[in-house]
Order: structure tokens, then sequence, then C-alpha cells
């Protein structure tokens, strides 16, 4: 164990014994009237894990939602270490461009998007984190669990942290995880309880709008 | 005090391209004609001088490539090397075009001795593709004099006189009336300068005599070059740490030597942008005698209390291979103190400021890695944007929508923007094969890892070419498609190739 790993686990030992403050998880309105029936609100802080199939309709759910926090003037991390993100289409589904922070880490082996993703959150400088994981069968997943570090993180920072993949991931232990399909959206976990009586059954994603309807 | 010179008889033309063999020189104008101004050891030994000029040095040696003198491009590819050299010395200097200078008495022995700092700066040296030969003496004219005229290597302390004993006495590149005067009374080399009595010298000679005789004697002759500190070093603030083993020992010292750094910048009104953590380790082999990390700071400060913490959380990710002797800080960008306020977008919830949270991920991350994006004008898919800086300076309300323009040409533009096809929201960086099954021209199944697909649903074709001058010219035919519930962009060449570019995610 390093010696900054050593001083983190005698620091969270220390708040253990000491009874740190409590934190308050609550939902906030997000903004997509689907998302707040589905949930009743984004958990903040938070993580929430959008699993399924690239090209199922994630990035039109999680561009929805940033677009309604930079329509509220709120700055957004994008962390893209599949470095495939398209922005223009963001545009389109109405993500105002110059509020958007894209981070694309170069892949070096130790997968520095782990660590900026945890950086974002804990400064608190980001409404939201939004991170497209690489594929669960894919090198670059860590093999011991970051969702303990990134909640902490995101605690901290009092923000949400919106995790596209493909598969849940064991590693990432989510507020809120969510699967898409070609059939809608499904709360497949909801740490809070807040889901608001679906009965585990589908609901719609936000439409597309106008300008980024491929249709 | 030790000293190694090196002289570099060729760098002004190695710098240009060529080699220490080739016959080449530099030209410049010089009292009405070109003229040389240095010339390769190959060309000097062929009779070309400096301040001949090009004429005659045509004439003497008709293959003779002259360049001209690039006087702004030397001094910053001099400084360039003086800078190479800091992991042999922290005082480099280059008081001749050809010749540096530093002090090596402390430094010496990080190196296994003199001859082996001699050693490793001349390996450097090759590296960079410098021929050189270097000294190292008590005094900086006596090795300057040795490298160019004697045959390198290490001077013992307090053997200089008798090193220096047999060479002429140019050697130690005296003002042309002093070696005149020198000449005349009979004295042609350094050993018969030295036996001269110094009051005499002094009389007849001056101040100049009186210092070249003391070189000659083995003595220093200080003045001859300036060891000033320059006004870098004030930004400068270094601790030995007697072997820390480490970086959590290091954090001990952290906050008593930003206080230094801070009290030096604060007399002179700047705060930090930028700053240099070197760690000297102790020599061993195998292992680079410096490990340096740059810390940036988002917004301008010399507080101690702000800057501690991102140098420790830098050091956090460094691995020291040896033990560590000295730990020196470095302000190498400064700015005046401004002070900071938050910007309209800042979160209340921040627990560290947008600035300093961007300079440390730039750190860590490189400074491409970080970007805010733009649109711009191209159909190429893959530069209809580009990453700009972030946060931009000013971020601009969306524009109310504007009445249709006048200009026909500026009409159709506008059409044109708005009936541009969506695009996908993830992009291949290079597209993928896809086998497809087409009917009249359009896709109807494709192939997946599931096997053969119908397609659900179809928009196209989009034709888009790239620009008619670039090398890489393309057309291709879009079309959206819907297969197994996945939206997907592809596209076909007008071969039949078809790939898939991008998803409607």
């Amino acid at each position: 164990m390093s010696a900054a790993a050593t001083l983190e686990a005698l620091r969270a030992r220390i708040r253990a014994l000491e009874g740190g403050p409590r934190v308050v998880r609550r939902r906030a309105p997000s903004g997509v009237d689907e998302v707040d029936e589905l949930l009743g609100g984004l958990p903040k802080p938070g993580i929430v894990e959008v699993c399924g199939a690239a090209g199922v309709g994630r990035v039109r759910l999680v561009g929805a939602l940033v677009a309604a926090a930079t329509q509220r003037r709120r700055a957004v991390a994008w962390v893209d270490p599949l470095r495939r993100l398209h922005p223009p289409a963001l545009h389109d589904l109405g993500v105002e461009l110059g509020l958007l922070l894209v981070v694309r880490p170069a892949e070096d082996g130790t997968s520095p998007w782990l660590w900026a993703t945890e950086q974002l959150l804990r400064s608190g400088c980001f409404e939201l984190v939004v991170v497209e994981r690489p594929p669960v069968e894919a090198k670059g997943l860590p093999r011991r669990p970051v969702g303990a570090r990134w909640a902490r993180a995101a605690e901290h920072g009092q923000s949400t942290a919106l995790v596209l993949g493909d598969r849940p991931a064991r590693q990432l232990t989510a507020d809120v995880r969510l699967s898409l399909g070609p059939e809608g959206a499904m709360v497949v976990r909801d740490r809070g309880g807040h889901t608001a009586g679906h009965g585990g059954g589908h609901v719609p994603l936000p439409p597309w709008p106008l300008a980024a309807s491929p249709w | 005090m030790r000293v190694m010179v090196l002289s570099l008889p060729a760098f002004r033309l190695e710098r240009c391209g060529y080699e220490a063999d080739a016959v080449a020189g530099l030209i410049a104008e010089e009292k009405s004609a070109m003229r040389l101004q240095a010339v390769t050891p190959a060309a000097q030994a062929l009779g070309l001088r400096p301040f001949q000029t090009a004429t005659a040095a045509r004439a003497l040696v008709p293959e003779v490539e002259l360049v001209p003198w690039e006087e702004a491009e030397e001094a910053r590819d001099r400084q360039a090397l003086v800078r190479a050299c800091a992991e042999l010395s922290d005082r480099v200097r280059a008081p001749w075009p050809d010749g540096l200078v530093m002090d090596v008495t402390s430094t010496a022995r990080h190196f296994g001795g003199e001859a082996g700092v001699l050693g490793r700066a001349l390996e450097l040296m090759a590296s960079l593709g410098h021929q050189a030969r270097g000294v190292v003496a008590d005094d900086a004219t006596a090795a300057r004099a040795l490298s160019v005229w004697g045959g390198g290597g290490v001077v013992p302390p307090g053997e200089g006189a008798q090193a220096l004993a047999t060479l002429p006495l140019h050697a130690l590149e005296p003002s042309d009336g002093v070696r005149e005067a020198l000449r005349a009374v009979g004295v042609v080399t350094v050993g018969a300068l030295a036996a001269l009595t110094a009051s005499s010298v002094a009389t007849r000679f001056g101040e100049e005599g009186a210092l070249l005789h003391a070189v000659a004697r083995g003595g220093c002759a200080p003045g001859l070059v300036d060891w000033a500190e320059p006004e870098s070093a004030e930004r400068r603030v270094r601790v030995a740490m007697g072997g820390a083993t480490s970086t959590l020992q290091l954090h001990f010292v952290l906050p008593g030597l930003l206080s230094q750094l801070s009290q030096r910048l604060g007399r002179r009104g700047e705060a930090v942008v930028r700053l240099r953590v070197a760690m000297h380790l102790e020599p061993t082999k195998g292992v680079p005698p410096v490990v340096a990390v740059s810390v940036r700071v988002g917004r301008p400060t010399r507080s101690p209390r702000a800057l501690e913490p991102l140098v420790r959380m830098r050091l956090e990710g460094v691995q020291l291979q040896a033990p560590v002797d000295e730990l020196v800080l470095e302000a190498v960008e400064v700015a005046a103190e401004q002070g900071w306020q938050p910007g309209l977008t800042d979160r209340t919830e921040a627990t560290e400021p947008l600035p300093d949270l961007l300079a440390r991920l730039a750190d860590h991350l490189g400074d491409d890695a970080l970007f805010g994006a733009s649109l711009a004008d191209a159909w190429r898919p893959e530069t209809s944007w580009r990453p700009v800086p972030w946060p931009p300076t000013r971020l601009v309300a969306r524009a109310a929508r504007q009445r249709l323009p006048d200009d026909p040409v500026e009409l159709q533009q506008q059409h044109e923007r708005i009936d541009e096809l969506p695009r996908p929201s993830l992009l291949m960086a290079k597209p993928t094969p896809l086998e497809v099954r087409v009917h009249d021209g359009a896709p109807c199944s494709v192939r997946t890892e599931r096997g053969w697909q119908q397609v659900q649903r179809r928009v196209g074709p989009e034709r888009l070419r790239s620009e008619w001058w670039s090398d890489d010219y393309w057309s291709r035919d879009y079309w959206v498609v819907r297969v197994d519930g996945i939206v997907q962009w592809l596209f076909v060449t007008p071969e039949g190739h078809w790939f898939l570019h991008g998803l409607f995610d």
C-alpha cells in the first residue's frame, strides 16, 4: 500500500471513529420530465449508471440532462476516454457548448480517466460529470472498486456522476442504475428508493429534439 | 572554485546543419562587405579565417559553402545548450560564441568526480550533435585556453600554470594592444608571461595585463566570467535533504521553502503561475540525477498555504529511484498578483476554485486533454468541430433569431446550414468495415455479432465529399439505419464498401 493510500485509510478510520457529518442525499429536479418522473430527480450527490448498448439512446438521455443543466448556466464536464464524443450532436441536443468541458486523457496504462473523474467530482465545480467508460470486457476498467471513492468525491463536491456503460460494472457501486433498451429506460437499482412506482416497467426516452432527430 | 569549460569549435556551423569536417562558413555584412564570421575546423585548415570577405573566401576555396548568420537564432540555440547543461551544474554561462563555462565545484561529486562530469558533458554534447573539447581547471580563462589550444582533460588544482606554460600567448585571448605590447618585449608564450614579476606587468600593461599574468601563474581572474545570478535565481529556493527516501519527507520542508520563495517574490510584487519542483538525487547508476515535476497554479498566487497542497498533490505520483540530496523550487512562470473573482457560472458548492482544478488536471493529463468544443463550418464530419480553450474568455448568450439576410448567397448558405442533417453523438475515430446487403441501392440488412439483422428503419443517402483539393479526396453516401434497436450512421464508398462511422446514441 502506498503512503498516500495509507494516509487516506487512516483518515477514513478517524472519520469513522469521530462520526463524520451525515451526508444528506436528495433528489434534485433534473429539468428533464422523463427522468424526474422515473427517479424523482437526480441524486445529489450520487452516481447514476446508464447501461445499454452504444446506439440505444444513452447519449440522448444524458444529453437532455446536460442540456437542461447548461440552460441553467451550470458547467458540465464530459470525460471521454473512448475519444468518440461528437460535440455537434450535443449542440443539436440543446447543450450550450461553451459550458461543456471535454476531458480526453491519453491512455497510458493507468486509466487516468478514473482519477480525472474523481477530481472533477470532488472539486464541486461541475453539477454533472458525465463519463463514457470502456466496456466491461475491455482493458481500462480497474480491478478494484472505484465506486466508493467516486461516491466520497461526489459527496465532497455535491455533484452527480452520470456513467455510461454497456453492462453494469461490479467495480462501480451506483446509487441509481438505469438499463436502456429499444423499449426505453428501466430502473434496475435505486438506492434511495425514490422510484415512483413504475413496477419495473420501461418508460420511453426523452424524444429527439427536432434538430437532433435522425428520422 | 573549479570550473569546466566546453569548447565547441564548430557549434555555429553545426547548428546550421554542417558537420565539423564540412567546408563551410557563416557570413554577415561588416564594414561594407560580406565577411566571414565563423568557419568550420575543416575550412580553417584550408586557410579560411573570420573577417575575410566572402569574395576572398570563394577565391581561396571555391567549394566553400557560405550561409548567412542568423544572430537571434544562434543566441536562442546557445541558450538551449545552456539549459541542457543544467543537469551538470546550476551555474552555466555562455561568455563566448563557441564555448560554455560552468561551475562544477559542488556538482562534480554527483558524477563520480571531475573526470566523470567532464565525460558526461562531452557525451551530452555528442548526443546533441556537437563536437566538443572540455577542460576542468581552477579558472575559466585558463580552462578556455586549454580547451581551445590544449588537449582537454582535468587540470589538478594548483597545476594550471604548468599546463598553460607552453601555450602561445594569444591562447589567453588578450586585447590587440596588450598582445602587441607583450610581443614587442619578446613575450610570446604564457610561460614567458608567468616568468615576469606581477608589479612590472601591472605597471606596464595595466589591469588587463595583471589579470592575464595572474592566470598565467595558475591564479584566478575574477570578472572575466560574469557569475552574477540572473534574475531567475531570485525565483529559486533550495534546501539540502540529506538523502530523503520518500516524498513524504519532502512535505516537512515544503512550508518553509515556499514561505522563503513567497518572500522573494513578494519583494518583486510577483505571484507564481508555474512552479518547478526539482529533486536532485544521490548519484546512482542508471538513475537520472534530477527528477522534476511542474506544478501549474490556476490563479497566480504566492501564498504558501495555497501552493503547498498543489505541490504535495503533485508529489504523490512521484516514484523516487534514489535518495533525494537536494530539493529546489523555482517559479518558472510568474505574473503580477491580481486577485481572483469567481465567475457567474461558478458553483457555490465548489470546494476548489475552477482555475486551480483545471491547472491541476492539465498538469496530470497534459494540455491537450482538456478543451471546450466549438462548431466549425465544415462538411467533413471529423472537422465539423474543433477543440478550443476552456473556459472560453467570454460566454456568449444564445443569439436571438435574426431576420433573414438580403444577400442571396448568404441566404442560401443559411438554408444549407438549416437543412444540414443531424450528426451522430458518437463518432468513430476510424470507420469500421461492415457487411451490408443492399436492395435498390439502399441497405436492407446488416451483419452484426448476432448474424444478419434486418434494417428496421433508414434515411438517406446524404452524399458528403471531402475538399476537392485535399490529398485524401473521398466521396461517401451516408445512411442512418436502425438495426436491432441501435441507430447507426453508415456510409458506402463509390466502390461499394460499407463502413460504420458513428452511432446516434
